[in-house]
């Protein structure tokens, strides 16, 4: 079929937190796949951290999640740095390695996930970046959503139209973080519905769910706390539209047992079944229908 | 229009400096209902401010402990502010705060603020290094007599010898523990750090001890490593203890016998 694509449909599962390596090392697995921050994990000569992973992935598919890759940076790409990401993938062969649409660096200096302004300008510096990270990795990479609290007064085009150019352009993946979508629609006051219809079905390779803190005015992205009442709509709302897509819970912030995280994923895997029927909640190919 | 690089330095200022945002910046920012554009921008300065914090206690819990968290917050930000521009990588805040904390210690409050940071830096580096598959005692035990004068030891990369002013074993144990840490106890502390499995473990040595284990880290034969126990009372006894518990504790990778010629 002419614009058809297909991901591996890998299940639930946690983004794993440095508190539960013990347990890690010490007790079987229970979720379908786990996502790692890379920046944990590159340059490691060894040691408890690599065990860890080494021990992980032995028995689940692993995807690299990676904050510090600034891909809109106007900084050079870190090309130590991706030299390092790039044997760590070469290690532990990855599902694929991610990053955010967001800059998080500036002179060298490290800051945060900071947002870009969404113009012509925006669009080409990040294509060319993203071009060269795959280039770099040799494998497949995926750009995540950020969450805003600000929008530029010079941006021309809808961040999810800005996400669905990059990845037309690159053929990259999209992680689209739900939690994100909804405190950038609350902050910013745009439609969370068609933030999702925006999204080519076929580029969606990955969801996120967090928590998220309210502080009146603004939704802090916080990933604490379980998942809101209001994410896990608009989730059901992205397994609708999307099908049943490989899901990660991240919680960050007053991280608890690591069998709450786990509970998390399986009303993640509920809901997908509620929705998909039984092609939901377990791993197998699925097959999309193109974008467009 | 704005450009790309021009909005990025305006709001790397605004995160690597007071957090207050220019008026230039504000100027960039679109109207949105919620907040103002200031409270907005200036999220993004707390976010890089809770980011460096949150990095700096997750790499020196115990010292967070110890100074409790309006003392710690007050140092990661003077620690920040007179960081060294331009490179500001969390890696390089992490791995310079022991220096930074020895510059000013009684600022902190107590004088050992700088080696408990050393000792959790060393902790966490061990933790990432590897130890290989070293030898139980049974190797010590299967060298010749005679081979000693000329066999050297090499060690596992999970392991550091610190020199410390400060006893800061006792410390991290009182921390480790919940009680009332004791107050800074001057004088030379060696401390041993290493890895064996998935466990760091640190422990005081003497001084004689560690100027064996300086003496065979740096290579030297085990007759050379030994003379660092000539003071004891019992030299033979405590340089046969002290290498009996490297191996015990898994710290030497291999040994190697040269006799330089000798046939």
């Amino acid at each position: 079929m002419p614009g058809t694509a297909s991901r591996p449909h890998l299940g639930h599962g946690v983004d794993l937190r440095p508190e539960h390596y013990q347990s890690l090392l010490e007790a079987p697995l229970e979720m379908d796949w786990v996502e790692v921050i890379s920046e944990r994990f590159v340059r490691t000569r060894g040691g408890i951290r690599l065990d860890v992973l080494e021990r992980v992935r032995r028995e689940v598919p692993v995807a690299l999640h990676g904050t510090t890759l600034s891909v809109g940076s106007v900084d050079p790409l870190d090309r130590d740095y991706l030299r390092a990401l790039k044997a760590l993938a070469d290690h532990i062969e990855p599902v694929w390695v991610s990053d955010h649409l967001a800059w998080s660096s500036f002179g060298g200096a490290d800051l945060d996930m900071f947002p870009l302004p969404y113009t012509e300008e925006s669009l080409d510096h990040v294509v060319a970046r993203v071009v060269a990270i795959q280039e770099a990795l040799g494998r497949t990479f995926l750009l995540e959503n950020p969450s805003s609290y600000v929008a530029f007064r010079s941006s021309a085009i809808r961040e999810c139209d800005f996400l669905a150019a990059v990845a037309q352009r690159t053929h990259c993946g999209i992680l689209l973080d739900v939690n994100n979508v909804y405190v950038s629609a609350r902050n910013l006051g745009f439609d969370p519905g068609e933030y999702l219809a925006a999204i080519p079905p076929d580029r969606v390779q990955e969801i996120h769910l967090a928590g998220h803190r309210d502080l009146g005015g603004l939704l802090a992205d916080t990933h604490e706390g379980p998942v809101p009442s209001a994410v896990w709509e608009l989730y059901r709302e992205a397994v609708r539209r999307f099908g049943p897509v490989p899901t990660i819970v991240e919680w960050d912030t007053a991280v608890p047992e690591l069998d709450t995280m786990v509970a998390e994923t399986r009303r993640a895997a509920r809901i997908e079944k509620e929705v998909c029927g039984e092609a939901g909640g377990t791993a197998a190919e699925v097959r999309l229908a193109g974008h467009g | 229009m704005v450009k790309l690089a021009e909005l990025q330095q305006k709001f790397a200022s605004l995160a690597t400096g007071s957090g207050q945002p220019s008026a230039e910046l504000l100027g960039f920012i679109a109207e949105a209902p919620g907040a103002s554009a200031s409270a907005r921008v200036r999220m993004y300065a707390e976010n890089v401010r809770v980011k460096t914090t949150d990095g700096l206690g997750a790499a020196y819990k115990r010292l967070a402990r110890l100074l409790g968290p309006t003392l710690f917050q007050e140092l990661t930000d003077g620690y920040v502010r007179d960081f060294p521009r331009p490179r500001r990588t969390m890696e390089e805040l992490v791995n310079g705060l022991p220096a930074f904390l020895a510059l000013e210690a009684d600022r902190w409050g107590r004088p050992d603020v700088s080696d408990l940071a050393t000792l959790e830096l060393a902790r966490s580096e061990m933790a990432g290094e590897t130890t290989g598959n070293p030898p139980g005692p049974e190797a010590l035990a299967a060298l010749a007599p005679d081979e000693w004068p000329f066999t050297r030891l090499r060690f596992i990369a999970a392991l550091r010898l610190l020199r410390l002013r400060f006893d800061v074993g006792s410390l991290w144990t009182c921390l480790d523990q919940g009680v009332e840490p004791p107050l800074p106890a001057a004088g030379p502390h060696p401390l041993l750090v290493w890895r064996e499995h998935h466990t760091v473990f640190h422990s005081v040595l003497s001084a004689e001890e560690a100027d064996a284990l300086e003496r065979a880290l740096a290579g030297r034969t085990l007759g050379e490593v030994c003379e660092a126990f000539a003071a004891c009372e019992f030299p033979a006894d405590a340089a046969c203890g002290a290498l009996a518990g490297w191996f015990e504790d898994h710290l030497v990778l291999s040994l190697s016998t040269d006799r330089g010629g000798d046939p």
